[in-house]
């Protein structure tokens, strides 16, 4: 058992590992890989592999296979939402950051589960990968942040093996934009999915969010996800499906 | 009577504007059904207190349909029925056939009264930045977890 927390990539990375085994190692992989992601992803680093292929200096042919794999997630997804969901706004950088996210903290909990880690919740900035139970019988817990109130959650979800990430306006200001119009997104508070990958819970999270109130109908329609939605009218919306704790 | 009337209609009219937001066909129409006064009570607040019995007797039972109302997500239709005064059942005649079934009818302060109660491991949608989480419930949890 251990637990461990990490501010990187301006956002707080802790992992609540409980198996038994010495994890030690991989461990120090995962929050190793996390500084790495952030040395070569960030749009706010001058030498990172994201500023300086926005800038024209590396070729498309000579990018890593994880960009090429981040890009391929932006394009699949910003087709996937009408354009809602944008890596590149028109007078603006490169900023993958909406994927790059998700699709890291799903690749840190890949690596866990290869070493044999069975049993751990990892959370980067809210953003959740759970697998196994804690207590045998019981699943994970997860508290949805209530959208007005910092220190309360308006919903508990379990979750065993599985990815929750949520998406809204209050921590960060009115930064997430709809990639149609280039304005900040409204008609939501928050929006989280359920999904098997955090890949697909972050990405949906955020596409339906910049949707604003087709979001709610747009992301209820993608298949083996589940979603709970705050409107802008304080109304929870939620799928039949979803696991909330009794 | 007529009062009666116009105060079933005005609930009806409440009832289409929350299907309007139920985006999906629904699967779950007992479920609201069985929803509490107090979630009902979100579309039709004047109802329980305010529809005259004059000529009805104190437990007659009313049912009424309302009318069929195309909205962006399809054609709505609601039955109601009124014991007396107060509702006792929703039925869904029309919904919109695509999309998944969706739940909107809690409102966001009873789903949180409720959720307070629960253990929790850990938090979804909070702490994105270094100042925030100082002061969050995901720094108490991994706080509580190093000790």
């Amino acid at each position: 058992m251990s637990t461990r927390v990490e501010q990187i990539m301006g956002l707080p990375i802790s992992l609540d590992l409980r198996d038994d085994d010495d994890f030690t190692e991989v461990v120090d992989d995962v929050f190793a890989w996390f500084h790495d992601v952030d040395a070569r992803f960030s749009p706010f680093r001058e030498d990172s592999e994201v500023s300086r292929y926005d800038r024209g200096e590396l070729a498309a042919a000579g990018l890593s296979d994880d960009l090429l794999e981040v890009l391929e997630l932006c394009a699949y997804y910003e087709q996937l939402s009408g354009g809602a969901f944008r890596a590149r706004l028109p007078g603006r950088g490169l900023d993958p950051c909406a994927v790059v996210k998700g699709w890291a903290v799903q690749r840190a909990a890949d690596m866990l589960k290869a070493e044999g880690a069975t049993t751990f919740c990892l959370n980067a900035g809210g953003d959740v990968v759970t697998a196994g139970e804690p207590e045998p019988g019981r699943p994970w817990r997860v508290g949805v942040r209530h959208p007005e109130q910092p220190l309360a959650v308006c919903a508990v979800l379990e979750s065993r093996n599985g990815a929750i990430a949520t998406s809204a306006a209050y921590e960060r200001g009115s930064h997430i934009l709809d990639g149609r119009s280039g304005t900040p997104a409204t008609g939501l508070m928050s929006v989280t999915v359920v999904a098997g990958d955090l890949v697909t819970a972050d990405a949906l999270a955020t596409a339906a969010f910049a949707m604003g109130e087709e979001g709610i109908t747009w992301a209820a329609d993608r298949p083996d996800c589940e979603i709970l939605i705050v409107d802008d009218s304080r109304r929870v919306h939620r799928t039949a499906g979803l696991a909330l704790a009794s | 009577m007529k009062k009666t009337i116009f105060v079933v209609a005005l609930s009806i009219a409440g009832f289409i504007a929350v299907w309007r937001f139920e985006p999906g066909p629904v699967h779950n129409t007992a479920a609201v059904a069985q929803a509490p006064p107090s979630a009902g009570a979100t579309a039709t607040p004047a109802a329980p207190s305010t529809a005259p019995s004059t000529s009805d007797s104190p437990d007659a039972t009313v049912t009424t349909q309302g009318s069929a109302e195309s909205s962006k997500y399809g054609v709505v239709q609601v039955q109601v029925t009124f014991t007396g005064s107060r509702l006792t059942a929703i039925t869904l005649l029309q919904a919109p056939n695509e999309g998944r079934a969706l739940t909107a009818l809690p409102r966001l302060q009873e789903e949180a009264m409720q959720a307070q109660s629960a253990d929790i491991d850990t938090i979804t949608g909070a702490t994105e930045t270094s100042e925030s989480y100082k002061t969050s419930l995901q720094a108490a949890i991994d706080a509580r977890g190093n000790r």
